[in-house]
């Protein structure tokens, strides 16, 4: 008998604001906050200059100098939002239960920041060398293990890197782990801090960044909108969680895994429509019993329509009765973080009852045909929702969490 | 002497929260809070400073100099400036 994950810590910093309960405010408010603006952290000089970057963050307000020279800003990140999910949790560590924790955090780029500067020296200042950590800041899975080395987790730690889908693939596999008794609890999540000036050039060069605003599943839709920040949930057995009496907010009910197998850009139906159906399948439960999904929901051209066509291939007539919202119009697209912010806006769904909408949204377009929750929060009934994440190479995770019944 | 210890001190502040003056030149770094990891930066940063190259351990010892303290630091880093001159 496999066991049962639970979720009982939540932990974010993103455009929406340094906490959960600034993500919250942001997600479900009825008024439009604008986290989408100009670049401040270089001059963009092309089409692209917007992006959802996390304001108003002073690291020196989380971070000593010291433990600043060995941290990129995405490992930055991570530990903020973890910190915050710990505490959340309200969960210590002992000896024992150290060794039976895992880390799993996801990441699409690593430390970019870290990377460039350190370009910048080299190529441009004529400097011969770097500094001596610039490989350990800027190494993906650094996060992870400034994360298990902070909280002296000694069980399973590594990273997960596929793209827009890293903290869905880490959200996965750690409940796998916790399912078979591997562990007993997991600090999961991911982290991304890709607003830097080569990185956002890079993106730019493949046409899909917009240059007004992200607005998903709308005949305008313009492309996708950079974010930065960082999602971290602690995950635990229903046992464990149990018997030291935590605060559940949801139950991790299935997951489910595909791969388009097409191209490194473009996404198929089909890999999309596998990995909903796998999640179902996993949860033992039929698609009527799904109320929302938080869309990948890009906004860009390609992957709305795609992702409209393959949760109407899963639904079919229930995609009538089916919300849909995308809320990368509020955090942005923060790539590897992406998946676990969004399971986060999930789980706040399910804790609220409410559903959090695609802001932005002007004009409904044809090829993305569902039933979309546009601009301002509803009041709904929801016991399960899904998360979907569809990356670049047609790696798709969708993850389905419900209200928690013992 | 004196021209190379305050920035000597600037450089190892940032990596500790003690305060280096109230300690004799000879505490063992890992007394005033540089772990050996830290002291890969104190040297990187001394020699992007005063522009000269610390060299490795062993080259270190054969030269009758040693990186336990912050007197051994003063000692080699005005050996190499002298040299260098």
């Amino acid at each position: 008998m496999l066991n049962r994950v639970v979720v009982t810590g939540l932990g974010c910093i993103s455009a929406a604001g340094h906490n959960v309960k600034a993500l919250t405010d942001t997600l479900f408010s009825y008024h439009d906050i604008n986290t989408i603006a100009p670049v401040c952290n270089f001059k963009a000089k092309k089409n692209a200059y917007i992006a959802a970057e996390v304001k108003n963050y002073n690291p020196s307000q989380f971070f000593t100098a010291p433990q600043l020279k060995q941290l990129d800003r995405f490992s930055q990140f991570a530990l903020i939002a973890t910190q915050e999910a710990i505490e959340d949790a309200k969960i210590t560590f002992s000896e024992h239960l150290a060794h039976r924790t895992c880390v799993v955090h996801g990441t699409s780029i690593g430390g970019q920041e870290t990377i460039e500067h350190a370009y910048q020296q080299l190529f441009l200042e004529g400097k011969t060398r770097t500094h001596p950590f610039t490989v350990p800041k800027l190494l993906p899975s650094s996060a992870t293990s400034q994360i298990s080395m902070k909280y002296g987790i000694k069980g399973p730690a590594f990273s997960t890197s596929s793209a827009c889908s890293s903290s869905g693939h880490a959200i996965a596999i750690a409940t796998m782990m916790l399912r078979c008794n591997m562990v007993d609890v997991a600090i999961v999540g991911g982290a991304e801090a890709c607003i830097t000036e080569g990185n956002f050039i890079a993106w730019d060069g493949l046409r899909v960044l917009s240059a007004d605003t992200c607005r998903p599943f709308c005949s305008n839709r313009s492309g996708l909108v950079i974010g930065e920040g960082a999602g971290t949930l602690i995950l635990e057995t229903q046992e464990h969680a149990q018997k030291r009496c935590a605060h559940i907010y949801a139950e991790v009910s299935g997951v489910g895994m595909s791969s388009d197998a097409h191209n490194l850009v473009q996404p198929l139906v089909e890999g999309a429509e596998q990995a909903m159906k796998m999640a179902l399948s996993d949860a033992k439960v039929n698609a009527e019993q799904i109320q929302y999904i938080n869309a990948h929901g890009s906004g860009t051209l390609q992957n709305d329509k795609t992702e409209t066509q393959a949760i109407y291939q899963v639904f079919k007539e229930h995609s009538k009765k089916l919300k849909v919202s995308s809320t990368k119009s509020t955090h942005g697209h923060v790539l590897g973080a992406g998946a676990a912010i969004e399971s986060i806006a999930t789980i706040l769904a399910l804790k609220k009852q409410m559903l959090p909408p695609t802001r932005n949204y002007q004009k409904a377009d044809k090829d993305c045909f569902l039933d979309y929750v546009t601009n301002h929060p509803i009041k709904h009934s929801v016991k399960q929702a899904m998360s979907n994440s569809f990356a670049f190479g047609g790696l798709n995770v969708s993850l389905l969490f419900s209200t928690y019944k013992n | 002497m004196s021209n190379i210890e305050a920035p000597i001190l600037k450089i190892l502040s940032e990596y500790t929260n003690k305060n280096l003056t109230e300690f004799a030149v000879t505490e063992p770094f890992e007394n005033i809070g540089i772990d050996s990891l830290s002291l890969v930066e104190v040297i990187f940063d001394i020699e992007e400073y005063f522009d000269i190259v610390i060299p490795n351990e062993s080259e270190i010892a054969d030269k009758g100099f040693s990186l336990r303290c912050l007197g051994d630091v003063y000692q080699l880093v005005n050996a190499l400036i002298t040299e260098k001159e």
